[in-house]
C-alpha cells in the first residue's frame, strides 16, 4: 500500500466500514426479528441473543498486530435478553433493545444519521441514562458484526484539533483549519484529511494544556516545526481515535506523540490510542495508532508537584500492569512508569511539571525536539 | 576526613527494568526488578558474574528482596502484594504468602533466621515462623501508621522497626510484641529504616531528605544527617557500625561517618535515581568492606574503598 495524498489511497485508508450495504444490515436486523417471532410462535417466549461485548472471554490481545480484538462469536457466551422475563429489569432490557433496533432500522431506511445522544433523547424515560444507550448500541454492533457507523450512528463530537490542515467532507465542503481550535467532526462525514507538510502530530490528554499550547502557537514553531495538536479531553471518543488512527495510517512517516499525566489514567488514555479499548474490541484494528510515542510526562522529571497515589490509583495501576500489552516491547516505557509510580506511591499531573520558570511548554518542546533530532540522525 | 570509594565493576542491563532492591549475603548479591526474575551475583569474585537465576511468578515485578544465609532462604515481595520464599540451595519455592485484604511491602528475616516479618499497605506488620512447614503466622502488630514502607530487625533480635508513608516510625519489642517507641521527626514518608549492628541506634530516612538517628533504648533523636537533595530510598550500616550508607532519589550514594556525624563520601556514578544500596558481607577483614548499588539505570554497581596511594 503506497502512501501518497491521492484521493484513491486516502479513500482506502478511510474505508474501514464493513463491506455490507445498508440493505444487508437491515436484512440482518430483520432476521433477528423474524427469529424472535418464530421463537414466540414456538415457545411463547421472545428472546434475542446479544454478543457480550465487554466480557473478558470475548476479547483477546492480538500479539501480531498488537491490538485488542474479539474472539470469534462462536467461542463466547452470549447474553440472552428475553421477554417475558423473571423480573421487571428483564422486561425493561428487552424494551430498550427493541426500541433501539427500531430507531436504528429507521435511520438506516431513511438514510439519516443519528448520534447516541439523539437516540437517548428520543426516549429518555425508557433509556434512563446515556450509558445504557451507549452500551446497547455497541452490543448490537457486535452482535451483527458491523461497525457502529454502519448502523447509521455517529458519535457526538468531543475531540479538538488545532494547527494548519484541511478536511474534505463527504458533503463536498472543505473545512480549512488555520490556527484555530476546531471540533473534530464525526469521522463518517470526512472524506479525507490533508495535513500538508507537518513535522509531527501531538495528542494531549488535558483540554486546558491543549488550549494553552494553542494560544502560544505551539503548532507553528521555528525550533520544532509545524504540527497538529489534538486533544480527546481525557479518554478519547471514537471520532478522535479514528481521526488519529487515520492520520497515522495515511502519513506513516509523520511522528505521532502523546503527552499525558503521569498517573495510571493518563497511561491508560495513551494505551487507548495505541492499543485500543475493550469496549470497541470489534473495531480496534481501525482505531489504533500503534506508533504513538509516549513523550511524557515522566514521574522522574518533576521537581515537585507530586501527589500521593490513592488506593484507587494503585488498583488501576496494578490492573494495567496485568494487561497483555504491558509485556510487549512497545509498552515497556509505560510499564516502567507504572512500576515507579507504585514504588514511590506518587503520581503527577502535567500542569505541575517543573518549577515555575520551566513550564509545560518548555518540557514538551524539549521532549519533542530530542525525538525529532533522533529521527534525523537515523 | 573523607573516604574514597571507587566503582570496581558494573553490570549494565542486568535486568530489563528498574532494579528496585538489592540484598547481600557473604556469597551473593541478590537483585530484584520490574520483571519477575531474581538474580544472584557472585559477591566474592572480581567480576561479580551472575551465578543463579530464580524465575518467580511475580509477573508484575518484585520490589523487595531479603535473605537469610543461615536458613538459605530468600523472600521476594512482588507488586502483586504477595511474598514468595525460595531455597538458596535448589532455587525451589518454599512458600507463597498472601493476604487478600492487603498487600505486603517490605520484608526482613530476623538475624537468627527464626522469623520473617513484613509490612503491609494497611499499616500493619506480620511475623511468620520460618521453622514451621508452611510458614505459620505467629504475630501481627498494629500501628497507627499508614502504608508500611520499611522494616528492619535488630541484630540482637529484640526489636523490629517500621517506617510508614505518613511519617510514622515505630520500634516494637519482639519479646512482648508491644510498641516501645513512636518516634517523631518525620511528617513525610519514611522509606528506609536500619538498626546499627550492636542494636543501639536506629537510622531512618525518607521524603524529608534528612536521615534521623535515634537511641533505641530511650527513643531520643541523637543526631541528623543532611546532605541529600532528594528522597532517601535506602539505608544500611556497615558491619563495624562506623559508617552508614544511603541511596537517594537524587542519584547519589552517600557514606556517613557516625563518629563525625557527617558525610565523608558521595558517589555520583549513576545518572538516575538509586533505589537501593547495601554493604557487601564478604567474609574476611583483609578486604575492606565495599558496597553495591542498584537503581533506575538497570545497572548493578560494585564499589570498594580506595586504600593507600
Amino acid at each position: 500500500m503506497s502512501f501518497t495524498q491521492g484521493d484513491d489511497v486516502i479513500e482506502e485508508c478511510l474505508d474501514y466500514r464493513s463491506e455490507e450495504s445498508r440493505e444487508e444490515i437491515l436484512g440482518k436486523i430483520e432476521t433477528l426479528i423474524s427469529d424472535l417471532m418464530a421463537g414466540v410462535a414456538e415457545t411463547g417466549l421472545a428472546a434475542i441473543r446479544l454478543s457480550n461485548r465487554r466480557a473478558a472471554e470475548s476479547i483477546r490481545f492480538d500479539r501480531e498486530k498488537l491490538h485488542l480484538t474479539t474472539r470469534d462469536a462462536a467461542d463466547t457466551k452470549p447474553n440472552i435478553i428475553g421477554f417475558p422475563g423473571p423480573t421487571i429489569l428483564n422486561s425493561w432490557r428487552f424494551a430498550v433493545l427493541m426500541r433501539t433496533l427500531d430507531i436504528i432500522s429507521e435511520s438506516l431506511t431513511s438514510g439519516k444519521v443519528v448520534t447516541k445522544r439523539d437516540i437517548y433523547y428520543r426516549e429518555t424515560w425508557l433509556f434512563r441514562n446515556q450509558a445504557i444507550v451507549d452500551r446497547i448500541v455497541d452490543d448490537i454492533g457486535r452482535t451483527l458484526n458491523v461497525p457502529r457507523a454502519a448502523l447509521g450512528i455517529v458519535a457526538a463530537q468531543k475531540g479538538l484539533a488545532c494547527g494548519t490542515f484541511c478536511m474534505h467532507k463527504k458533503d463536498g465542503t472543505l473545512m480549512a483549519v488555520e490556527g484555530e481550535i476546531q471540533l473534530i467532526p464525526p469521522f463518517e462525514e470526512i472524506k479525507s484529511v490533508d495535513v500538508m507538510d507537518i513535522d509531527f502530530v501531538l495528542v494531549i490528554e488535558k483540554e486546558a494544556i491543549f488550549r494553552s499550547l494553542c494560544s502560544s502557537k505551539f503548532y507553528n514553531r521555528a525550533d520544532i516545526g509545524r504540527s497538529i495538536l489534538v486533544t480527546g479531553k481525557g479518554y478519547p471518543d471514537l471520532s478522535t481515535r479514528q481521526f488519529i488512527s487515520n492520520i497515522a495510517a495515511c502519513h506513516p512517516n509523520t511522528p505521532l506523540f502523546g503527552a499525558v499525566d503521569s498517573d495510571p489514567y493518563g497511561i491508560d488514555i495513551l494505551c487507548t490510542y495505541k492499543f485500543g479499548s475493550r469496549a470497541m474490541a470489534h473495531e480496534n484494528s481501525h482505531l489504533t495508532a500503534l506508533k504513538m510515542e509516549w513523550v511524557g510526562v515522566n514521574v522522574l522529571e518533576y521537581e515537585d508537584g507530586w501527589t500521593k497515589l490513592s488506593v484507587g490509583d494503585r488498583k488501576k495501576a496494578l490492573k494495567m500492569l496485568s494487561l497483555p500489552w504491558m509485556e510487549t516491547e512497545t509498552a515497556m516505557a509505560m510499564r516502567l512508569e507504572l512500576q515507579r509510580m507504585l514504588f514511590l506511591g506518587k503520581k503527577a499531573e502535567m500542569n505541575v511539571v517543573g518549577t515555575e520558570a520551566y513550564s509545560v511548554i518548555t518540557y514538551l518542546t524539549q521532549a519533542i525536539k530530542i525525538r525529532l533530532d533522533a529521527l534525523i540522525t537515523h | 576526613m573523607s573516604k574514597q570509594y571507587f566503582s570496581t565493576s558494573l553490570t549494565p542491563e542486568a535486568h530489563p527494568a528498574d532494579i528496585f532492591c538489592v540484598e547481600t549475603t557473604s556469597e551473593y548479591a541478590i537483585t530484584s526488578s520490574g520483571n519477575s526474575t531474581l538474580k544472584l551475583w557472585n559477591a566474592a569474585s572480581n567480576d561479580h558474574e551472575q551465578v543463579l537465576t530464580i524465575n518467580t511468578a511475580h509477573r508484575l515485578g518484585i520490589h523487595h528482596v531479603c535473605a537469610n544465609k543461615e536458613l538459605g532462604l530468600i523472600a521476594a515481595v512482588g507488586f502483586d502484594g504477595e511474598i514468595s520464599v525460595w531455597s538458596l540451595q535448589d532455587c525451589s519455592c518454599r512458600a507463597v504468602i498472601s493476604d487478600p485484604k492487603t498487600a505486603y511491602w517490605a520484608a526482613r528475616f530476623s538475624a537468627d533466621g527464626e522469623f520473617l516479618a513484613a509490612t503491609s499497605l494497611d499499616g500493619g506488620i506480620t511475623v511468620w515462623n520460618t521453622a514451621s512447614e508452611d510458614f505459620e503466622k505467629c504475630g501481627e502488630l498494629e500501628t497507627k501508621g499508614s502504608s508500611g514502607l520499611a522494616i528492619d530487625y535488630s541484630n540482637d533480635g529484640r526489636f523490629i522497626a517500621s517506617g510508614h508513608e505518613n511519617g510514622g516510625l515505630y520500634i516494637f519489642s519482639t519479646e512482648t510484641a508491644r510498641l516501645l517507641h513512636s518516634l517523631p521527626g518525620h511528617i513525610k514518608a519514611v522509606r528506609a529504616v536500619s538498626f546499627s549492628p550492636l542494636s543501639k541506634l536506629l537510622a531512618a530516612g525518607g521524603d524529608s531528605n534528612v536521615i534521623t538517628v535515634y537511641d533505641v533504648t530511650s527513643g531520643e533523636q541523637v543526631f541528623n544527617l543532611s546532605g541529600h537533595s532528594r528522597w532517601i530510598m535506602s539505608l544500611d550500616w556497615n558491619f563495624t557500625g562506623e559508617y552508614l550508607l544511603s541511596g537517594s532519589f537524587d542519584k547519589s550514594l552517600k557514606i556517613w561517618s557516625i563518629e563525625q556525624t557527617e558525610c565523608v563520601s558521595t558517589q555520583t556514578e549513576s545518572d538516575s535515581a538509586v533505589w537501593a544500596a547495601k554493604w557487601t558481607k564478604t567474609a574476611g577483614t583483609a578486604r575492606p568492606q565495599g558496597f553495591v548499588s542498584v537503581g533506575i539505570d538497570k545497572t548493578v554497581r560494585w564499589y570498594r574503598e580506595a586504600t593507600g596511594g
